[in-house]
């Protein structure tokens, strides 16, 4: 038997992804908790006043208080909350080096319902003619982790043994 | 080098090369499915956000008043008083409650009028909205409707007041139906520009019964009864009065001009009406 030649590769503990993603996203994943907190806040304590600049466009309160700023009755904040929480979760490195396809799966579908908020919020922004700037910030946090999520994923396919 | 080896080695690259290719073939599908799944849905949000819109707006749109006015402010009390400055007679004091279908009628037949008449300095105007369809001698919903429109009207800023109210009176629910809800009421903020976070705080939490409750034990001790009733420096205007300025409006031009020379003559120096 042939042990040097055509030999199956010897699958890893665990794959292990590469240091910067895993620092890049969790720097916006607490980026994200962080903005979804402020929000959640705003929109729960009259007290607290939605720090944004005011133009013809640019309204975060417009957009925030319009009425596609519930979905089903849960508040969009409350929901940005829960996404970064779950993706900050499934982003631990026990769920990364895990090769578990319900981790790895739920990872996907995470940012891909992320970009379909995002999608969602970009369509209200249009009709309402008013740009959330706050809103706008979280977009861009979804669509880089959306771009670094899958960029994982096919780094674990080309290190997965064959 | 040997041919078994070369061989060897040939077989090596190839199976390098197949395994190169099936990692490439697993991304492509990957990114394949992820993208296309990701653009049908996000053409299913945009579609879906685009219908919700059209059926939530349907006819309940605020109305907005865009008519002449004169400076609005809101009186310690909660009514709402619109005058020039320097108009002090003569006054025309609006008791009205938005679920009663005779004030929805006056306000679209003479409402505009009213507003008219006080940008032109010819009358203080007086808004007094209160509750006067209460329980037990009103069934539910009829008091509750009541209460919610003057409690948002009540909530919302002074110089809102002719659009809001004109919006409360346009979306008046037939008598004995909900309406007024609480998500509507909002909406209509929303439509006119004032929403806020305390507005809506005001609303749902009914902040101004205690001001809707101290109108409608003024409008009582006033011997309020009805709606509309319209009161003019004090004085209650008739019922044939109030069916005339129902029928011709401009007749409540000519009654208040009869009204502030008749005060002028009897008083040569005037003050304001306390209110």
């Amino acid at each position: 038997m042939e042990t040097s030649e055509a030999a199956p590769r010897v699958p890893k503990a665990g794959y292990t992804q590469p240091r910067w993603l895993s620092v890049v996203v969790g720097t916006l994943v607490l980026a994200g908790l962080a903005i979804s907190s402020y929000l959640a806040v705003v929109h729960y304590n009259n007290d607290v006043v939605l720090v944004c600049s005011k133009s013809a466009t640019i309204d975060c309160e417009s957009v925030t208080t319009s009425k596609f700023s519930e979905l089903a009755g849960v508040p969009l904040p409350v929901l940005g909350l829960l996404f970064f929480l779950a993706l900050g979760v499934l982003n631990l490195p026990f769920a990364i080096r895990s090769s578990r396809p319900l981790l790895r799966w739920g990872r996907l579908a995470c940012v891909v319902a992320g970009v379909l908020f995002v999608v969602y919020l970009v369509a209200a922004e249009i009709i309402l003619g008013k740009i959330c700037l706050w809103c706008t910030a979280i977009h861009v946090l979804t669509v880089l982790l959306f771009v670094l999520v899958l960029t994982g994923e096919l780094r674990r396919i080309a290190d997965s043994p064959q | 080098m040997s041919k078994s080896t070369r061989q060897r080695s040939a077989r090596e690259r190839l199976a390098e090369e197949r395994r190169r290719q099936a990692i490439r073939d697993k991304q492509r599908k990957l990114i394949v499915g992820v993208l296309s799944g990701v653009l049908v849905a996000a053409v299913v949000v945009v579609v879906a956000v685009l219908v919700v819109n059209r059926s939530s707006q349907s006819d309940q749109k605020a109305v907005a008043y865009t008519g002449p006015l004169a400076p609005i402010s809101r009186q310690s009390d909660g009514s709402i008083l619109m005058s020039k400055q320097d108009v002090t007679q003569p006054t025309l004091e609006i008791y009205e409650d938005f679920q009663c279908p005779m004030c929805k009628r006056f306000e679209e037949r003479v409402g505009d009028k009213v507003k008219s008449l006080a940008a032109k300095g010819k009358v203080r105007v007086v808004y007094r909205p209160f509750q006067l369809f209460k329980a037990p001698d009103f069934q539910e919903p009829v008091p509750s409707v009541s209460r919610r429109g003057a409690n948002a009207a009540m909530c919302a800023p002074a110089d809102h007041w002719p659009s809001y109210a004109k919006t409360l009176f346009a979306y008046q629910p037939e008598e004995g139906k909900e309406g007024f809800a609480d998500k509507e009421l909002l909406n209509w903020a929303r439509d006119l520009g004032f929403y806020t976070p305390a507005f809506e705080s005001c609303v749902t939490g009914a902040q101004k019964a205690g001001d809707v409750d101290k109108s409608t034990q003024y409008a009582a001790a006033q011997n309020v009864t009805g709606t509309p009733t319209l009161k003019v420096n004090g004085q209650p205007l008739s019922q044939e009065t109030v069916q005339q300025i129902f029928g011709d409006p401009s007749s409540l031009e000519q009654l208040l001009t009869k009204s502030a020379t008749s005060t002028a003559s009897a008083s040569p120096s005037p003050s304001a009406s306390k209110q």
